[in-house]
């Protein structure tokens, strides 16, 4: 008698690439349901710019859909997706300045003039109106930091990913991400002032 | 210290709290419909442009911008280096000394001049030793400009032997017949040089034919000169030339105008 397999909803993310390699599209489809959201959030707070993020997003799975079989089950499946998406964004936001650099319609380098867009109400986040322009302020702190720090902060206090998950993610030590850390909490602290007196 | 790292804790706290409560992004309701578009597509959704297009994409302008800048700087080094100065190839750059080697004095391969009153200079030519050049009657001394007093001594070197000594002073006489008298002196203190001393006597005792060369002609290239010049048609030999004549014509003035002070003796 064959061994029964777990439907694809009760799979782990390890179970489903492995189906997914195996030639299962719908184990695909599952993966895509599951880490969309996490992913999304991720790289919208890390740019600050929803359909960057978005197609960033999608360039992700297309990317695991082309290479399922570079993945191998030494490593959790989410650090690998969450490195694919991290490393996506880091040469967005490097494309974003090198364009900048040579804009005539940019002001100077340096000057924080990034373009802050509220997300779009037709895809409300899961808060009410009245948290908008605290996500606003938010988003604005964590835009204005060093990105090597806002990784960080993001994968650890928004993300809520373990130092361990965090450093095979972005490849430092866990010391360097504790350094990291600290100094952009320490930053946000001062930005957020305001909102943390509350 | 205890209360720093507390009010640092708090901070923390208070900061994670905040951006954990922040509301999540979710992906837009078409999303993986369009994702299923674009892997169905077979590409990554990129648009395919044009290889003008790609050329002359916004991300390209920096490198050509930066290879526009090399042209220009490597075209205006060429104009310099090159036409400027009218070398056309590397070899040409070789070939140019170095600094070495132009401090080192050359001395130039030029043919020696040999300067005189025979055959060849009344033909109007100047005879080099490596090879024959035309007369050129700018570098001469105009004939205008050439005193009665050199002619008469162009006359006087053309006037035959004999002659010129009945013509001489007679203190001239004087010293050559002292200077004959002593001949034979230095005859006995050099034997080896007697056929030297007197060819007269030994042609007279041995029988055999005077064949000595004319008197005047034999003066005539005794006044043969050596000139180094430095190139052949350098303004600075013809000056030197013309400058070496003039001092020439003047000693013979100063010569012919001593000679007209003293009183030739009566006979």
């Amino acid at each position: 008698m064959p061994e029964r397999r777990p439907a694809l909803r009760e799979q782990s993310d390890e179970e489903l690439i492995a189906t997914f390699q195996q030639g299962t599209v719908e184990a695909f489809n599952q993966i895509v349901g599951r880490y969309k959201d996490q992913l999304m959030n991720f790289v919208f707070r890390y740019l600050g710019d929803y359909d960057e993020a978005d197609d960033i997003v999608q360039e992700v799975f297309i990317r695991v859909y082309r290479n399922k079989h570079a993945y191998k089950p030494i490593a959790k499946f989410s650090t690998w997706i969450y490195t694919i998406a991290a490393n996506l964004a880091k040469t967005q936001l490097r494309r974003r300045k090198r364009h900048a650099s040579f804009s005539f319609h940019r002001g100077k380098e340096g000057e924080n003039n990034h373009d802050y867009s509220i997300p779009d109400t037709r895809y409300p986040a899961d808060g009410q109106a009245e948290s908008s322009l605290k996500q606003a302020i938010i988003q604005k702190a964590l835009d204005s930091i060093n990105p090597k720090y806002r990784e960080v902060v993001i994968l650890s206090d928004i993300q809520e990913l373990s130092y361990e998950e965090i450093c095979q993610i972005t490849g430092l030590n866990i010391g360097t991400i504790k350094s990291r850390l600290s100094r952009g909490r320490a930053k946000l602290q001062i930005l957020l002032k305001s909102l943390l007196l509350e | 210290m205890s209360d720093i790292s507390h009010h640092s804790d708090e901070g923390d706290d208070k900061l994670r709290k905040v951006l954990r409560d922040v509301p999540t992004v979710n992906a837009s309701p078409d999303f993986e419909e369009r994702l299923q578009r674009r892997i169905n597509e077979g590409g990554s959704g990129k648009k395919v442009t044009s290889i003008f297009g790609q050329l002359l994409a916004p991300r390209r302008i920096p490198v050509f911008a930066y290879s526009l800048l090399t042209v220009i700087v490597v075209g205006v080094f060429s104009y310099y280096m090159f036409f400027r100065t009218n070398v056309t190839s590397v070899d040409q750059i070789r070939q140019i000394p170095s600094v070495d080697e132009k401090a080192k004095p050359t001395v130039p391969a030029v043919p020696q001049l040999q300067q005189g009153i025979d055959e060849s200079h009344s033909t109007g030519q100047v005879i080099f030793k490596d090879k024959e050049l035309e007369y050129k009657p700018d570098l001469a001394i105009p004939l205008k400009t050439q005193s009665k007093v050199s002619q008469e001594y162009k006359r006087k070197i053309d006037q035959p032997v004999e002659e010129r000594d009945e013509a001489e002073r007679p203190e001239d006489k004087r010293m050559k017949t002292e200077a004959q008298q002593a001949a034979p002196m230095r005859e006995e203190v050099s034997g080896s040089q007697v056929e030297k001393a007197a060819p007269t006597q030994m042609l007279q005792q041995t029988g055999a034919q005077d064949i000595t060369v004319p008197m005047k002609k034999q003066h005539v290239q005794q006044r043969t000169y050596n000139y180094s010049v430095q190139s052949q048609h350098s303004s600075a030999l013809s000056d030197s030339l013309r400058k070496d004549s003039l001092q020439r014509v003047q000693r013979e003035v100063q010569m012919l105008q001593q000679k007209a002070k003293v009183k030739k003796p009566d006979h």
